[in-house]
């Protein structure tokens, strides 16, 4: 009967002032990586490789002299960026839909209720046409009436 | 005394470009030479200086030219 596949936990080899990580891309894509190097790239010295197909390595280096017990730390933390990456990821994934309705529907309102305002306005430019010529009768009136004053 | 060092930066990680905008930001501490291989970006540092800086001087670099990637790759 066949097994079913595997996969290793991410291989580490803890060094003198440096860890390597063993990631398979297929769980622990590059983009994830990135992303949780980043997040230490302040502290520590990153460089990264793929030495064979699926298989990418993150060797880290620390800034300052980092004792076993905190390299071990690092070790633990850097795995738990990594799983926190991923499922960051995986929710806005899930969620970009719903995201884009809501921006959606967002701008859809904001849009209408701006061409409600324009419309608003244009209503009462209509509903007295003859109100320009009015303001115009009553500017030359006071014009004629400053004029006979003087 | 000059220290030569050499850094590999695989080319799927590393964009040569990268690589190159970091060597211009480092020029000043040291000599880069950079051959564009077929997987590899080799790099020759040549750095006048004592081997405690020149080994900062070449992860500085490494995490200057990770960062770049990583901004370019939209993180």
């Amino acid at each position: 009967m066949d097994q079913p596949n595997r996969s290793n936990p991410p291989e580490v080899i803890i060094g003198n002032n440096q860890i390597t990580f063993v990631l398979n891309q297929d769980i622990y894509p590059r983009d994830i990586v990135l992303k949780t190097c980043y997040v230490y790239i302040d502290r520590m010295y990153f460089q990264l490789d793929i030495p064979r197909a699926k298989i990418i390595t993150v060797t880290v280096k620390g800034k300052e002299r980092l004792a076993p017990k905190e390299l071990e730390k690092f070790k633990d933390d850097f795995l738990d960026e990594l799983l926190n990456a991923l499922l960051r990821k995986r929710i806005s994934r899930q969620n970009q839909k719903l995201v884009e309705y809501i921006v959606g529907g967002a701008v859809t309102a904001a849009l209408e209720k701006a061409d409600a305002r324009m419309g608003d306005t244009i209503k009462e430019d209509a509903v007295d046409p003859n109100r320009i010529e009015r303001e115009i009768e009553a500017l030359k009136k006071e014009l004629e009436e400053e004029m006979d004053a003087a | 005394m000059n220290l030569v060092n050499k850094i590999h930066f695989n080319k799927k990680l590393y964009s040569l470009k990268s690589v190159e905008t970091t060597a211009e930001i480092y020029q000043e501490f040291a000599r880069f030479k950079i051959v564009n291989g077929k997987k590899y970006i080799d790099i020759e540092v040549d750095i006048t200086d004592n081997e405690e800086s020149s080994e900062q001087i070449i992860d500085e670099f490494k995490n200057y030219a990770l960062l770049l990637n990583i901004n370019h790759a939209g993180n």
